[in-house]
């Protein structure tokens, strides 16, 4: 050992030895500014992930209420609309997926999720996201699914314009086009385009896009309307599967309209088809 | 460079270093590698992050890392360059300053860690060779 790292080591070792020796307040008398200083960085970036990590969580759980919120929305925006005979509030189940692989030929018309058989989904199961319709449930493997997004070529669902009531079917064609809207039919630009509910797959009230550009055409009915998805579906990273119903019957109107309930089966429910 | 690199790695290690002492390989491998020097004002600087950032004793963890790097040093000299004693030599370091700080300051003993550590002593011994020296193995 040479003479200087001897006086090194000597200094070193008193230092530390003085500081066992301090009775514990000027321990932490010492400890508090050297923490602040030395530790600064480890305990911003423990703070910062920790941000991050409870940021996250909250997202999570926001996004749910918030596609939650916009099916009951929906729902009671055509309660309003429509006659008040309508007793019951359907409330959906929604499960949240992660998007585990896009199909490379088609990337953004088949999504691969984490949630198959095991997780009891089935096909023709709709997809939905925080801004609108995803897609439906192709095929169900054990432990994954593949979403077949209103961006593959094909893909169909009956829609409704909610600003005119005018329905008809948006299909892929390339483009997103609401179908069969006819000449006459006074479709406005940004309308919102929902699902209309005339579909064994599709609850209605969810919204699918806006109307890009109506053009001029040639046939004698119908005229191409372009819907703008509210869907991105090159962003998306998780998807949620409406996995089910929950029907109940909503007191607020019973007492209003001094209903008297007889059976279950006599009640009107949106989106049932009746 | 590589002292900046230690430096960082010391603080990238700290938070995890209640489930792998990560520490105690980094400063084994800095007194097997580095100046005298550096090696004992780095050992006294990393029981210094420990002692503040896990507090129980203040100045022990730096006691007893000077002491186990002065020692590790002086014997550094002495022995035969092989992975085998390599890894015996930081075996007995390591079960020292564990030994040491569960009879001095009666700190839980965690076997968990310990087989960890042990465990992962040799693939991190050689990324950080990897990392400072560009080289898999420099024993």
């Amino acid at each position: 050992m040479s003479r200087r790292q001897l006086i090194l080591f000597s200094i070193l070792l008193i230092i530390a030895t003085t500081s066992l020796s301090f009775n514990e307040r000027v321990k932490l008398q010492l400890a508090a500014p050297l923490s602040s200083v030395l530790l600064f960085p480890v305990k911003t970036i423990t703070q910062f992930l920790q941000f991050l990590t409870v940021s996250n969580t909250r997202i999570t759980k926001l996004e749910t209420v918030v596609s939650q919120l916009q099916l009951e929305n929906a729902e009671l925006k055509k309660r309003i609309l429509r006659d008040t005979t309508e007793l019951k509030t359907t409330k959906y189940k929604l499960l949240r997926t992660q998007i585990i692989g896009r199909d490379p030929s088609n990337i953004n018309g088949y999504l691969y999720i984490d949630r198959g058989q095991r997780q009891k989904l089935y096909v023709n199961q709709p997809a939905i996201a925080v801004n609108g319709l995803v897609g439906k449930i192709k095929y169900v493997g054990f432990n994954y699914s593949i979403v077949e997004t209103i961006e593959n070529k094909g893909f169909t669902v009956s829609a409704i314009d909610v600003n005119t009531g005018i329905h008809g079917i948006v299909k892929n064609k390339g483009n997103l086009i609401f179908d069969f809207i006819k000449i006459n039919d006074a479709i406005n630009i940004g309308d919102a385009v929902y699902t209309s509910g005339m579909s064994e797959i599709f609850p209605e009230g969810i919204f699918i896009g806006r109307v890009k550009k109506i053009e001029r055409s040639d046939d004698l009915f119908f005229k191409p309307v372009y819907i703008t998805p509210g869907v991105q579906i090159n962003r998306l990273t998780h998807v949620y599967i409406i996995s089910g119903s929950i029907i109940t019957a909503n007191n607020e109107y019973k007492e209003q309209y001094n209903y008297k309930e007889q059976s279950d089966t006599e009640l009107f429910v949106p989106g049932s088809g009746r | 460079m590589k002292y900046i690199l230690y430096i960082a790695l010391l603080y990238i290690f700290l938070p995890f270093n209640l489930y792998i002492d990560l520490i105690a390989i980094l400063i084994f491998f800095v007194a097997f590698q580095e100046d005298e020097r550096f090696v004992l004002l780095f050992s006294f600087f990393a029981g210094l992050l420990i002692d503040l950032y896990y507090p129980v004793v203040l100045g022990f963890n730096i006691l007893v890392y000077i002491i186990l790097a002065q020692t590790l040093m002086h014997i550094k000299k002495y022995i035969v360059h092989s992975p085998v004693v390599t890894f015996a030599i930081f075996i007995t370091f390591y079960l020292t300053k564990i030994a040491i700080i569960h009879l001095v300051v009666s700190a839980p003993l965690a076997i968990q860690p310990i087989i960890i550590t042990s465990i992962a002593f040799f693939p991190i011994f050689m990324l950080l060779n990897r990392l400072v020296y560009k080289n898999w193995i420099k024993i």
